[in-house]
This record gives C-alpha cells, sequence and structure tokens, in this order.
C-alpha cells in the first residue's frame, strides 16, 4: 500500500503547483483581456465646415491672353472638375501652368463651360490644358466616445490622401482625396489637463500610412494619464479633436453633380507601444453647394390704384371710390367740396431714381367739350375750371390753400402717407389744411409737371394724388370730364 | 335685485366719473371717426393700373452708316388687360440737371421705317403679359454728329374705358429713357466745366461749410461727373475731401452734383454724410479762410477751380456785445424796480 501511496503523494505534489500556475495564468489572460479588450469608439462624427469639393480643371481650347471669359474643358472625366457649375461667385481660381498660377477671382459663371473673371487672363495663363483650380478649405471636427481606458495613448485620424507625398501635400486639390496644403494644418486636441488624459500639441504627417491599399494623412493627439472608459470627446469640459485648414478633394472619377462623393475617415485608439485598440470608421460627404442664381434687370414699376370712399386722405375724407382709371365724383355739390383720392407707387432700381409728371389734357368740359384758355366760371359756365385757391394764386406750380367753399374749381393735392418719396408740395405744408395745385393744362399749352420723385433706386414709394371738385351755381347741368395722365419715368 | 344698477354716474366719486366720461367719449369718437387712407388705401390692389418697364435709361452710341436695335421689354403686372400706345418723344434735363421734361414732341430723325410702323400701333397687354419693342435706329452715312434725349413712353389704359357721370379719367404711362449719340468716333467727347459754386462768402464759425457744385457739359456726349471738391483751411490742409457722385451729365446741360456717401475721411467724425446735391463739412469750430477746390477728371479736363468762404465767429461776437447790455439792463430795471419800492 506504501508503495502505491508514495507515488500518488509525489502526483499531488507536482499537480498542485501545475494547477496554481495554470489558475494564476488564466487569471492573468483573463485579466489583461479585460482592460484591452478590443471595441470600436462609440458616438464617433465627424463634420465638415465646408462640405463643397475643390476644383480642380483644365482651360479648353479657344482662350485668349487679356480675355475676362474663360472657357474650361467639359469633357466627361477628363479632369475632376468639368463644370463651372461647381463655382460660386466669391472663389478665388488659379489658373496657368504648374509653378506659376495666376490668380484670378470669379466674376460670373454664365454657362457650364465659361465663367468670367473680374481681371484678364496674363500672358501664359490661357493655354490650353492649363490647370484651372480653386482650392475649398474646410476644418474636420471629430467627436468621439471611448471604449476603454488606455494609459498613456493616442488618438489617431486618418484622412484618405494620395499615394504620392508630394503631390498629396502641393496645395493643388487632387481628384478624390484630400490635400494636405503647403502649410501643415493645425490639430487642435482636446483640452482637458488632468491625471485621466493631459494632451500634448497634436500632430500631422501628409500620407503617412497605407491602410488596405489607400494612403491617408495621419492627425495625432497623444496623451498621458490613465484613461477612461466612456469619455465623450464632444462638447466641454474635454472638446474634440479639430483638424484646420484641409483642402477639399475635388470630385472623384465619374462624379454625378449634386451626389457627395463619400470618404472614409478612420478614427483609431492607440496604446503606449502604438497598437491600435479601437479602430472606427464613418464616412464624411462631399457635395457641391446649391447655386441659386437670380437676375434683377435695370426697371422701373409704376402702379395706380383706388382709394376707396370714406377713407382719410390728405387731411379729407373720400366721398366717392376711384378705381386706377376713374375719379367718378358722381352728382357733385355746389356748395361743398367733393373729394377723391388715389394712391401711386413706383419702385426702380435706376441709380439716378425716378418722376412722376402729371398733365391734363384740358379742364372739366361738359361732355368732354374743350374749355378753351383759362376760363372762370362767369366765362364759361359749361367748364369746371382749374380752382385758383382762396387767394387766387393756385397755379400747376404754385400752392394756395383751397378751403372756401366760394372759390369754385377744380385741384389736387399730395399727401406722401408713408414718408417714403419726395412730392411736389404737401397738403399740409405751411400749417395749411388743404394746399392745392392746378393740374398743368396740356390744351393751354403747358408741359407735365412733376409731382413727386426720388434721386436714388426707390423702393415702393407711395404717394396719395387727392382730387377736390365744387361747381359753381352757374354751372350748367350736364356730365364733366377730362383726363389726366400720370407718366413715370427714370431719371439719370 | 341687483344693487349696482341702481348706481347711477353722478353717485360715482368725481375723479372716477370724469375718467368713465372721457372714457367713453374716447371710445365714441374712435369708433365714429373715418378709417384713415393709410389702413384703408387701395379700394382694390388686383385693379391696379401696374406696369413695369425695363430699361429705364440706356445710353447708346450709334456710328453713322450703322444699325443699331435696342430691345424695351413693357410688363403688365396688374389684373386687367391694358391697351398700350408707345411713343418716343424728346426730353429736356431739368436746370438740377436731375430730372426732365417730357417734350411733345420727337426730334430723332433716324428711326428705322419698321419701328415707326410699330410705333403707329396699339396693342393690348394681358395680365402678366410682356410687350418686347425693339426700336431700330439707323442713322446714314452723313448724319451729323449730336446728342438725343429720348423718352419711349408707353400710355396705357384699360380696355373697357369706365363712362363717368362726371370726372377725369385717368391714364398712366411709364417711359424709357433713351440717350443716343451719334457720332463716327467712340472716344467719349463729354467736357465738363465748373458751373458756379454756391456758397456763402461769410459764415459763422459755429455753422456747417455747405456748398453745392453746378458743373456743365460743354460736350457733345452725356459723360459721367468725376472729381472731387476739397476743403482747404488757412493753412493749405485739406479738411475735407469730397468724391463726386457719378451721375450723369448730359451733352449740353447742367447739372448740380452730388458728393457720394460716404465722405471720405468719415472716420472722422467732424465729417457729416452730406445730403442730396448739398456739400457740407461740419467740425466743432471753423475760423479763418477756407478754400473750395473743384477738380473734374474727364478725358479731356482737368482743372482745379477755387472758391472762398470766411469763417469768423459771428456768434460769439455778438454774445460779447450783447452780454454787457444785456447786464447792464438787467441792473437798471433791478435798480428801478428797487427804487419804486
Amino acid at each position: 500500500m506504501t508503495s502505491h501511496t508514495a507515488p500518488k503523494t509525489s502526483q499531488k505534489i507536482i499537480l498542485i503547483p501545475l494547477l496554481l500556475v495554470i489558475f494564476f495564468g488564466v487569471a492573468m489572460i483573463t485579466k489583461i483581456n479585460h482592460k484591452y479588450q478590443a471595441a470600436s469608439l462609440t458616438t464617433v462624427s465627424v463634420t465638415s465646415s465646408n462640405p463643397r469639393p475643390s476644383f480642380r480643371g483644365a482651360l479648353a481650347a479657344g482662350n485668349a491672353a487679356l480675355s475676362t471669359q474663360v472657357i474650361i474643358n467639359t469633357t466627361a472625366n477628363a479632369y475632376p472638375s468639368t463644370s463651372s457649375a461647381q463655382l460660386v461667385q466669391g472663389d478665388t481660381l488659379l489658373i496657368g501652368e504648374g509653378g506659376s498660377l495666376g490668380s484670378y477671382p470669379l466674376a460670373s459663371t454664365s454657362s457650364l463651360s465659361t465663367f468670367s473673371i473680374t481681371s484678364a487672363l496674363a500672358a501664359g495663363d490661357a493655354d490650353t490644358g492649363d490647370d484651372v483650380i480653386a482650392t475649398s478649405s474646410a476644418n474636420l471636427t471629430v467627436r468621439f466616445t471611448t471604449a476603454n481606458a488606455i494609459a498613456n495613448g493616442r488618438f489617431r485620424v486618418l484622412v484618405p490622401a494620395l499615394a504620392s507625398d508630394t503631390a498629396s501635400a502641393d496645395g493643388i486639390p487632387d481628384g478624390g482625396f484630400f490635400d494636405f496644403a503647403t502649410t501643415a494644418p493645425t490639430v487642435t486636441c482636446p483640452t482637458p489637463a488632468t491625471t485621466t488624459y493631459d494632451f500634448v500639441t497634436g500632430t500631422a504627417t501628409a500620407s503617412a500610412i497605407t491602410v488596405g491599399a489607400t494612403d491617408y494623412h495621419v492627425f495625432e493627439c497623444a496623451y498621458s494619464g490613465t484613461g477612461a472608459i466612456t469619455t465623450d470627446f464632444d462638447d466641454a469640459p474635454n472638446g474634440p479633436i479639430i483638424i484646420a485648414n484641409l483642402i477639399n478633394p475635388a470630385p472623384k472619377a465619374s462624379h454625378t453633380t449634386g451626389t457627395a462623393d463619400t470618404y472614409g475617415v478612420i478614427i483609431q485608439h492607440l496604446n503606449s507601444s502604438f497598437n491600435t485598440i479601437d479602430n472606427t470608421t464613418v464616412n464624411i460627404g462631399v457635395i457641391e453647394a446649391v447655386k441659386v442664381t437670380a437676375s434683377v434687370p435695370p426697371q422701373i414699376t409704376f402702379q395706380i390704384l383706388g382709394i376707396a370712399s370714406g377713407a382719410t386722405a390728405c387731411g379729407a375724407t373720400t366721398g366717392v371710390t376711384t378705381t386706377p382709371a376713374s375719379v367718378p365724383f358722381g352728382e357733385i355739390s355746389i356748395s361743398a367740396f367733393s373729394n377723391a383720392a388715389q394712391s401711386m407707387n413706383v419702385s426702380t432700381n435706376a441709380v439716378g431714381g425716378f418722376a412722376v409728371t402729371a398733365i391734363e389734357n384740358d379742364q372739366l368740359g361738359r361732355d368732354g367739350a374743350a374749355c378753351a384758355g383759362d376760363p372762370t366760371i362767369s366765362s364759361n359756365t359749361s367748364c369746371i375750371a382749374d380752382a385758383r385757391g382762396n387767394n387766387g394764386t393756385m397755379a400747376n406750380g404754385t400752392s394756395d390753400e383751397w378751403t372756401n367753399t366760394t372759390n369754385k374749381g377744380f385741384a389736387y393735392s399730395l399727401q406722401d402717407p408713408n414718408t417714403t418719396t419726395t412730392e411736389a408740395f404737401a397738403y399740409n405744408e405751411s400749417a395749411r389744411t388743404f394746399s392745392s395745385r392746378q393740374f398743368a393744362d396740356s390744351e393751354a399749352g403747358d408741359s407735365p409737371v412733376s409731382i413727386f420723385s426720388s434721386t436714388g433706386p426707390s423702393d415702393n414709394h407711395n404717394i396719395f394724388v387727392c382730387y377736390r371738385i365744387i361747381a359753381g351755381t352757374t354751372t350748367a347741368a350736364g356730365n364733366y370730364e377730362n383726363y389726366i395722365t400720370y407718366n413715370a419715368t427714370a431719371t439719370f | 335685485m341687483w344693487p349696482s344698477r341702481d348706481i347711477n354716474i353722478q353717485s360715482l366719486p368725481h375723479p372716477l366719473t370724469k375718467l368713465v366720461a372721457i372714457t367713453c367719449l374716447a371710445l365714441s369718437v374712435w369708433l365714429i371717426s373715418p378709417p384713415t387712407a393709410r389702413a384703408q388705401a387701395p379700394s382694390d390692389s388686383d385693379d391696379a393700373y401696374d406696369l413695369s418697364i425695363s430699361p429705364p435709361v440706356t445710353y447708346l452710341q450709334v456710328e453713322p452708316g450703322k444699325t443699331v436695335t435696342h430691345a424695351l421689354t413693357i410688363e403688365n403686372k396688374g389684373q386687367q388687360t391694358l391697351m398700350v400706345s408707345p411713343k418716343i418723344i424728346d426730353f429736356q434735363a431739368s436746370d438740377s440737371g436731375a430730372g426732365l421734361d417730357l417734350q411733345a414732341e420727337n426730334s430723332f430723325p433716324y428711326l428705322a421705317s419698321q419701328t415707326k410702323a410699330v410705333l403707329q400701333e396699339t396693342f393690348a397687354l394681358n395680365p402678366g403679359q410682356k410687350y418686347r419693342l425693339n426700336l431700330v435706329l439707323s442713322p446714314p452715312l452723313e448724319a451729323q454728329e449730336k446728342e438725343y434725349h429720348l423718352t419711349v413712353l408707353f400710355a396705357a389704359a384699360p380696355v373697357d374705358y369706365p363712362r363717368l357721370e362726371a370726372g377725369p379719367r385717368i391714364s398712366g404711362a411709364i417711359g424709357s429713357n433713351l440717350i443716343v449719340f451719334v457720332s463716327p468716333q467712340q472716344t467719349n467727347k463729354g467736357r465738363l466745366k465748373l458751373k458756379e459754386v454756391k456758397a456763402p462768402p461769410l459764415i459763422d464759425s459755429l455753422s456747417a461749410l455747405t456748398f453745392q457744385v453746378l458743373a456743365e457739359n460743354v460736350g457733345s456726349q452725356a459723360t459721367t461727373a468725376s472729381g472731387s471738391a476739397h476743403v482747404l483751411n488757412w493753412q493749405k490742409k485739406t479738411v475735407a475731401e469730397f468724391k463726386f457722385f457719378p451721375d450723369m451729365v448730359l451733352a449740353n446741360s447742367l447739372r448740380s452734383l452730388r458728393p457720394s456717401l460716404p465722405a471720405t475721411g468719415s472716420a472722422n467724425p467732424a465729417f457729416e454724410p452730406s445730403g442730396e446735391s448739398t456739400f457740407r463739412y461740419k467740425p466743432l469750430f471753423l475760423i479763418g479762410p477756407y478754400t473750395i477746390e473743384v477738380t473734374f477728371q474727364s478725358a479731356t479736363t482737368q482743372e482745379p477751380l477755387v472758391f472762398r468762404v470766411l469763417a469768423l465767429p459771428f456768434s460769439l461776437m455778438l454774445i460779447v456785445v450783447l452780454a454787457p447790455v444785456l447786464y447792464f439792463l438787467a441792473m437798471y430795471i433791478t435798480k428801478l424796480t428797487l427804487a419804486s419800492k
């Protein structure tokens, strides 16, 4: 029995340490795996401050030095950019041969193949095939939440780049890739300075890493500290990573206008040994701005509107409703004024402004008959003559108060209800109640008289023209009418 | 029983009675007062004449022997069909040069026959419809060099002109100005000359130095006002500079020039923006002789012209003179008052 017992004891002596080694080994592995459990960063986003693609095209044949019209090559896929629709006013274009590009602000685009520049093409910048470039730079803001607590690690952002180190950082947009620019983009790292995360200045390296078959610009934010799980790097207190002044790609091959080109940006969390622990890829889109175009022709617009009965215009209450074409006084009194009014509006973008003049074909004649010269009630009972005012001084260029109903006739006054325009006179000038004037009389040889005007571009300049009439006791019964014409013209 | 019904206005305390009465009176006045025109203005805006023309002003140069076509577009933006009659008439620049006086006649002799025919026609313009008028100008080779000031006027009236019992009928017309220079040469033949500087020779030190510049275009073609007016103090140092607003001055016409705004040097609070055709320099205090120097920069002239203004502290001198007089007058009155007591 003893011979049997001894081997069993020795087996136990060997087995127990072995089990302990296995136990601690498993425990260590478990601990390590618990600390660096490979995972993805969460809540990851990359936003671009400017999603417009850069422009990289070439001149077509037909351009000439000293011309401000530029024709580009529109052959599909011959160059990354083949349509001027991608450009917007305010862009600065670089045109010419590599190494000697001239700078030309864009004035406007007139067709998909043609645009205008504000200064003429210099000699040497008008050759067929010369580069036409407009860079569109953006800031990329990278936000994320950590998945693991990694001590003394670093965050790394990978942005697609051309394989060529030189071309990927020459400041000239690359079709389908971000350009690093000639001056390295600045990397703003998160700001906390704690025992958990204490960042150093960010670094940027052009086309430094190849992942799969794609090269990437590398932007890093390294830190000292313990790190932590589920730390948000978005807004305060930690803040995101910001990569400033990266040049957006020119359109990819076979790009469709209005459809975004997408680019995978990789965000990695590395440990102190530069091993990637967490890795997440997000796509960002680069797409043309929606171009809104409109042309405003030089123009002047003139409106005449009727005013309803019962309204107050020029301090008087209107007794009839007018239309744009008529002032239908109807039956008028011989002892009280009849008042009516119209509204007139002018808008123009002419730099010199506008003027509206008025003229009547004749004084109001019975059944439209002529009122030769300047008749009075007594001299021609078949006319309602132009009024002469309380003081008998009224004319087509001289105002007079007209409130006395013993002074018969027809006249007008003006009110600028919104203080928008410059009227020839106002109903309440010189503390008057109804300052008024005669209409210029074409039959008497008068020229049209300005009633309101402006000396610059005008937005809806508005005036009330107020008509007043009263018949004399000797005025013959009948229908009286005349024609008043308002001319609106721009001034210069 | 409702006790409140037994309360009549006389039973209320006196101040409250007045308040209620005033409120009732104000409400009554408000209720019976006619609406203002501003609130009730257009009777029916859909019924308005609403015409638009483009372009409002055009400057054309036509070489003798060549033909130029100028297009005008008129649009009926209103809601009623209008009958439109186009015609071409002359205009004259007003004395200030900014406005224009429409004439009855047309002195331009080089309208092509097809244009003359079109101008004889009245056409209907439906709501929203546009009409394009092509003016064909064709001066013959022997045409003399001259600038013509024309307005293409479109008179509009409704198709159904209302029959009135009494009162005027209204028609609206809208015009486009056309300044045509017939000349074989492409060089600008405008030539600005200073006609007058309007400014008082003596001003008070506390007032503003204001002046107007009247320019005359003695050339044969309209030209843009270009140049500046400088105000120099007694040390010959420029204290204000006003660039002229680039208004057009027609051939053989006068124009009151306007300053461009804001005036150069507006960062200096002593400068105030000028309005219309008045140039205004207003520092805290003006003293001594000031010189207004006007320079035109046209293709053919560059002539600085000067006008002098003397600023003296008249208002302060008046105060200095009047103050002792008023003091002694006050003392005298006081003395008389005391003596009478």
